[in-house]
């Protein structure tokens, strides 16, 4: 594969390998690990969280499961990883998970089109190798893991109309975060929408699409707002509670507003709102 | 001047990150979450400046973040809300007749700085909800989203 020179060069026991390509993961941000691709032949330097191979038109993708064996990888096919994260128009758009395959995706479209002509841009300086921020790396791709795994299964459990776009929605949140005081999406967190939400369309199958937010804490939020008198929000937190925000009109007193924030249980949310009559409206027609 | 209240008839801008937006663009109440190290919940006063216009004065607050060296998201937004009605709504809607305060907190580069004082940690999601509830327009992060 003829590439363009990185001017980091790509190391392996200590020496820069020739005639090889550096692929950043992100661009734009700096990111401590790279990644090397030769023809045919998948290397990595350090530990690395994406490892790729181009081959004519088409791309595996290899990764390493660090969850569960440090050193060993699965092969997700191409398609599989194009098929997530086609979306956007620009590099800064799109999901930068750590761990994400989307800037290889790019790198692959590059391939595709340009006869194996890959560009290379803001590539990351040579990673730290304290052990403190290889820790602190894998613990963060291990995180993008799951949560790659848990949108991935929404699809599986949520029969929903809706659901292409929520997964469209999930990615994007699930991109590493833009703001320094922001923390990425939180994997039980999205564990336990994922639940709820799940025994929310058993009950109420023509559930209108919730608008899916962030927290600060990387804690996903719900919300079904019908107009400023008719919202449900809610925070779910990773240790299994949420954070829950009702207002509805007064049954008794339309002129009224029922306003009520209340802490709970993720098990026991759907009975704590279908107090407040919220399954009456958050339903089409 | 530091601790100054903000005039009633005047209107302040909050910094909407991309994340708490819905996907219309419009923020929801954790677009006002109180972070855990703050006292109160950072905005910008618009009519601080002379420029006439609300974009203009959005344009202002933009330079001021950059100043600070803040990075403004592409898809971030600022929520712009008027001062009187956000702290009548407020003490109107929440069982504690809850009193919000709006007050200057100037910083050397960021002169229109200023805060929404009388929101609380953890607890205060009824508050969070009305101010989005009050939010009058939203303006890009970028100015080149406006064009």
């Amino acid at each position: 594969m003829s590439g363009v020179r990185s001017p980091y060069s790509a190391y392996e026991d200590g020496q820069p390998i020739v005639g090889s390509v550096l692929v950043p993961s992100i661009i734009g941000k700096t990111d401590p690990y790279f990644y090397l691709v030769k023809e045919n032949v998948i290397a990595d330097t350090m530990l690395p969280k994406t490892v790729l191979a181009h081959q004519l038109g088409t791309i595996t993708v290899l990764y390493y499961n660090v969850s569960t064996e440090l050193f060993g990888h699965q092969e997700q096919s191409s398609q599989a990883a194009f098929s997530k994260f086609v979306q956007g128009s620009e590099s800064s758009d799109i999901a930068t998970a750590t761990g994400s395959v989307l800037r290889i995706y790019e790198i692959g479209m590059s391939v595709a089109s340009s006869d194996h002509s890959v560009q290379v841009l803001n590539l990351p300086k040579q990673p730290s190798q304290s052990a403190f921020g290889a820790l602190e790396e894998l613990r963060a791709f291990a995180r993008a893991k799951e949560i790659d795994n848990l949108i991935y299964k929404v699809g599986d459990v949520l029969h929903a109309p809706f659901t292409p776009r929520l997964v469209s929605r999930l990615e994007l949140l699930a991109a590493e975060p833009d703001e320094p005081d922001e923390q990425p999406m939180a994997p039980d967190s999205l564990r336990n929408f994922i639940d709820f939400l799940s025994k929310f369309l058993r009950e109420v199958p023509e559930l209108t699409y919730p608008d899916i937010v962030l927290s600060f804490s990387g804690n996903i939020g719900a919300q079904w707002r019908k107009s400023q008198t008719e919202q449900f929000f809610a925070e779910f937190l990773s240790n299994g509670d949420v954070r829950c925000l009702v207002f509805t009109p007064n049954p008794k007193h339309p002129n009224k507003i029922i306003r009520a924030s209340v802490t709970t249980s993720v098990d026991l949310l759907l009975d704590t709102v279908r107090h407040f009559g919220v399954l009456r409206w958050c339903r089409h027609g | 001047m530091d601790n100054d209240p903000i005039p009633d008839i005047n209107h302040v801008a909050r910094y909407c990150s991309f994340r708490t937006l819905d996907e219309n663009g419009n923020p929801t109440l954790l677009a006002f979450e109180l972070k855990d190290a703050d006292t109160y919940l950072s905005v910008n006063w618009l009519e601080f400046f002379e420029a006439g216009s609300c974009g203009a004065q959005i344009e202002e607050v933009r330079q001021a973040f950059e100043r600070k060296g803040h990075s403004l998201q592409k898809k971030a937004r600022f929520a712009v809300l008027n001062v009187r009605d956000v702290c009548a709504y407020v003490h109107e809607n929440t069982s504690d007749k809850r009193k919000l305060e709006i007050l200057h907190k100037p910083e050397p580069l960021d002169p229109s700085h200023s805060g929404v004082f009388g929101l609380q940690h953890d607890s205060d999601m009824i508050v969070e909800a009305l101010l989005a509830n009050m939010v009058l327009e939203t303006h890009p992060a970028r100015q080149e989203m406006d064009q």
